[in-house]
């Protein structure tokens, strides 16, 4: 199946004189009389078989005249004229970015894509690693992948992050390898003001994004909370519960002493409320328990989280006056 | 299953069921009688079956455990297709009748693209059993035995044996019209509703009576609703982007209602009316667990310029603001952001950027009732404070990045990093009581000893060296070196101030006052955070033959913070692993995998003695 170019028309003209002064930048403007004349894309595919059979159902095959930021359509605004090359079948006749640019090449794509998703692509993280558009994505893709993209974004990714794909191995991990998010459903893959991260505010924003009910801003706060989220958290996986890098208690008395009653000795043997407690209808009738020796640790340094239920934060005050209703156990 | 959750799964299959239908139809009919058309795809069709018990959401995290049992059909669908002018993609995928999504787009390049999909999938919650909740006081006697004592605590789960689980669904869209008569113009239009349903597990704990802590079941209904526009363009050498989003959250679960029992002495069971004087309440039923409605906007506007061989500058600023709706509490955010690019010579690249912003809460005023207000002869101690957000700060932060193709297929990268935070607070996790009529050095053995540097200064290196192995293979090695001047930190974690010399005369001593009442004052530092971190990673993967390839990669990491007053903190992190990849035929492809993750870290495990 050959592609029809879509040739311009008479009202676009006009409008491609606005873009006239990033036409001296691109490649077929640069490249324009080292290369013959352009000879328009149909001539190219009538020899490219492989490419024409996809090229017309990418997005790149469909683009319409106003689109292109130079002199060029078709194949020629990333190769350059085709003239010379057709005449000669010489490969050496005719640009390829990613051949003749190595990295560089990612030029050709920024000519057009200086905006959107890859507006900050020239400070990315990726842009100075040596990453190129070509290592994810396919060019002349047939567009039975979003974005062009060269497989599964998550494979993508995991074909250089192993140590990361590793991670949503663990028990507990966000739900990427079961499909219902990708990486750069937090991570600005193309780059971004702050730190990879996609929401363009600080690494906690892009966590808010989807568990909005720690957003706050509460009265009685844990620090941390507010700090970085990784603190407590390692997000693409871990063997304790709940993505947190340690179980507790162990995490939590990084930071914290536990309370005096983890020292107390415990009483060998059932037990009950006092007589007086359960006439007072306090709501104790019915208690009872077996307690053993180590007890009172096992009660005290076991799950801080059993208590201090509400670690992300609360508007809700606990109950000791002295405390000063900041125990976060509502 | 629930009558509700009976109702929700209904609501999906039918919701589902439509959008299949719908999609189908379309994809079908729409696109057809273009000599261009053209359709092409794939479809799997299977069935699955599984069982569990125990504590299914430690290893079936995300598998619906409803219907699990009986013999269940899946499928997945992907068909992309299109005309002379436009592209469509539809994507379905059907599990279970909560496990499901689609994806559908159609783009017309140069003039409209819609993308818009929903999907929906089951987090399975823990249920605590609360089992580990019951003790008693012994109190050692002098021939080795332990009588009774009065500190006793109780569990009671008010919904035994129940599974938690929240079904997550999600739908998004957004337009995307193209700008004709402007370079790169578009404007995009989008919405994002997250929904969040089913029951979670909360606790309730009674305390400063008998100690009793309940296991209740909590409805879950969270709704976030996102909308989002943007509009971009191009003019020469310049682009220029504006976004707004807006966010609203809103917890619709209903109120959680906890009757909070009377007060009762721990051991003096009848002398109730003393502790109730220290508690905010006492016989009464309140809200726990409430959720905090919030809106939150955002505004951004960038700007970059092409410069040419002279590179590339871009600036953008953001402000955002938050506020909870219940509360009336706001935050603010303002951020800076300029970076700069440039190739300085056909091998060597240079970034750098500059990042500042601040973010500010506003500060909350906690008005407390006196402690002991209704003892006779209590000295009304105040302990009314004023919350200043531990958000509060102002960050700056610059990068420099080089990367240096140091050969053919050799490259360098070289990274710093440095960064400020100087923050209003970093943690008020001490209480700050305020005394009256005490002389300072008896005030001194309640207020924090040490008052901490609020700024943090992080410095980063990173080194990364990337190499061919030939024509079938590559690897990379890099090295992490991060110093921190006063890391994140809780400074009054642990270690109560003696209480030896401390005059006691101030301290009410009604009829059962005593010191141990209060909170004193904490010394110790606590962090899982590092002031020195070392980070080396090494990937590498090579192709054994045209089917076989071998992949492998090790992280080690130490980290340890030697400013803390009491001990020094570490971790240690090995985390190596092996991938094989093999296809013997084009229908056949084995994978296998093999990963090993340890991590170790230390704590000051610091509990104070008993002393009343």
């Amino acid at each position: 199946m050959r592609c029809k170019i879509p040739r311009p028309q008479t009202w676009h003209a006009a409008l491609a004189l606005a873009g006239l002064a990033c036409v001296l930048a691109s490649p077929a403007g640069v490249l324009a009389d080292e290369q013959g004349e352009f000879v328009g894309s149909e001539t190219c595919l009538e020899c490219h078989e492989d490419v024409a059979a996809t090229y017309g159902r990418s997005v790149h095959g469909k683009l319409r005249p106003y689109q292109y930021t130079g002199q060029a359509e078709g194949c020629e605004s990333c190769h350059g004229p085709g003239g010379l090359h057709a005449d000669s079948n010489e490969p050496a006749d005719i640009f390829v970015p990613t051949t003749d640019l190595g990295h560089d090449g990612v030029a050709a794509c920024l000519d057009c894509h200086k905006t959107g998703h890859t507006r900050d692509w020239d400070t990315s993280v990726h842009a100075v690693s040596d990453v190129a558009c070509l290592s994810c994505h396919q060019m002349h893709g047939d567009g039975t992948r979003p974005a062009l993209l060269a497989d599964t974004e998550e494979k993508v990714c995991f074909s250089c992050h192993l140590d990361t794909a590793a991670k949503f191995r663990l028990p507990s991990h966000h739900p990427l390898r079961e499909g219902f998010m990708t990486c750069s459903s937090c991570h600005g893959v193309h780059g971004d003001p702050f730190q990879g991260i996609a929401v363009g505010e600080p690494t906690r924003e892009a966590c808010l994004e989807c568990h909005a009910e720690h957003a706050g801003p509460f009265v009685f706060e844990h620090s941390p909370v507010q700090e970085d989220c990784a603190i407590c958290h390692d997000v693409h996986g871990t063997v304790a519960n709940s993505l947190l890098r340690q179980n507790e208690p162990f995490l939590c008395l990084q930071c914290h002493q536990p309370h005096f009653h983890s020292i107390l000795a415990g009483y060998e043997g059932d037990y009950s409320p006092p007589q007086g407690a359960i006439d007072q209808d306090w709501g104790y009738n019915g208690l009872s328990g077996t307690s053993q020796h180590d007890s009172m640790k096992r009660v005290m340094l076991t799950k801080c989280t059993q208590c201090h239920q509400s670690v992300h934060g609360t508007d809700l005050p606990s109950q000791s006056i002295t405390g000063q209703g900041r125990a976060l156990n509502r | 299953m629930t009558a509700n959750a009976k109702e929700m799964t209904m609501r999906k299959h039918t919701r589902f069921l439509g959008a299949v239908v719908l999609l189908l139809c379309w994809a079908a009919t729409g696109l057809a009688g273009d000599d261009e058309s053209f359709t092409e795809g794939s479809a799997s069709v299977g069935a699955h079956y599984g069982d569990f018990n125990d504590m299914p959401d430690r290893v079936g995290e995300y598998v619906n455990l409803d219907g699990l049992s009986d013999l269940t059909a899946d499928f997945v669908l992907d068909l992309v297709g299109g005309n002379t002018d436009t592209l469509y993609r539809v994507y379905l995928a059907y599990t279970d009748a909560a496990t499901n999504g689609f994806e559908f787009g159609l783009d017309n390049p140069g003039l409209v693209s819609v993308d818009f999909g929903y999907s929906s999938f089951v987090h399975n919650l823990d249920d605590d059993l609360l089992t580990n909740l019951q003790a008693r006081e012994g109190v050692p006697q002098p021939d080795g035995t332990f009588n009774p004592g009065g500190k006793q605590i109780y569990h009671t789960d008010n919904d035994p044996l129940r599974r938690y689980w929240v079904e997550y669904e999600r739908f998004h869209g957004e337009v995307k019209v193209d700008l004709p008569f402007l370079e790169n113009g578009v404007v995009r239009l989008g919405y994002d509703d997250q929904h969040k349903q089913g029951y979670k597990q909360r606790m309730t704990i009674d305390h400063c009576a008998f100690c009793h802590v309940e296991g209740n079941t909590v409805r879950v209904d969270q709704r976030t609703k996102k909308w989002l526009a943007s509009v971009e363009g191009t003019v020469g050498a310049v682009s220029a982007n504006y976004d707004f989003a807006r966010t609203d959250f809103a917890d619709l679960g209903g109120e959680n209602l906890h009757r909070w029992k009377n007060a009762n002495h721990p051991v003096n069971g009848t002398a109730g009316a003393e502790f109730a004087s220290r508690l905010l309440f006492e016989d009464v039923t309140l809200p726990y667990a409430d959720g905090a409605d919030n809106e939150k906007l955002t505004h951004n506007a960038g700007l970059k310029i092409d410069l040419k061989r002279a590179g590339s500058l871009k600036g953008s600023y953001t402000h955002a603001t938050r506020e909870n709706l219940k509360t009336q509490v706001k935050s603010k955010f303002d951020a800076y952001a300029i970076g700069y690019a440039k190739r300085l010579n056909k091998d060597m690249r240079l970034t750098a950027r500059f990042l500042a912003y601040e973010t500010k809460v506003d500060d909350y005023f906690v008005n407390l009732p006196n402690f002991r207000a209704d003892v006779p002869g209590a000295n009304n101690l105040d302990f009314d404070w004023n919350r200043i957000s531990s958000a509060n700060r102002k960050v700056y932060q610059g990068d420099l990045n080089l990367g240096w193709r140091v050969g053919k297929g050799r490259h360098l990268k070289v990274s710093w990093r440095r960064q400020t935070i100087d923050r209003d607070a970093m943690t008020q996790s001490q209480t700050t009581y305020q005394f009256t009529g005490l002389a300072d050095n008896e005030i001194a053995a309640y207020m924090p000893s040490e008052a901490y540097a609020n700024e943090t200064v992080i410095n980063r290196l990173k080194l990364r060296y990337d190499a061919r192995l030939g024509l079938k293979g590559k690897y990379n090695l890099a090295y992490a070196y991060t110093s921190v001047d006063k890391p994140f930190m809780n400074p009054t974690a642990m270690c109560e101030e003696s209480l030896a010399g401390t005059p006691s005369a101030h301290v009410d001593t009604g009829p059962i006052g005593r010191l141990y009442y209060y909170q004193r004052a904490r010394y110790g530092n606590g962090t899982n955070q590092p002031n020195q971190a070392h980070k080396v990673t090494a990937r590498g993967s090579y192709q054994l033959s045209p089917r076989t390839s071998v992949s492998g990669y090790l992280t080690w990491a130490k980290d340890k913070n030697d400013e803390m007053n009491l001990y020094e903190f570490q971790r240690d992190m090995l985390t190596p692993g092996v991938n094989v990849w093999t296809a013997p035929s084009d229908r056949l492809l084995f994978t296998l995998g093999w990963a090993y993750n340890k991590v170790e870290s230390n704590a000051n495990l610091c509990p104070p003695f008993f002393d009343g």
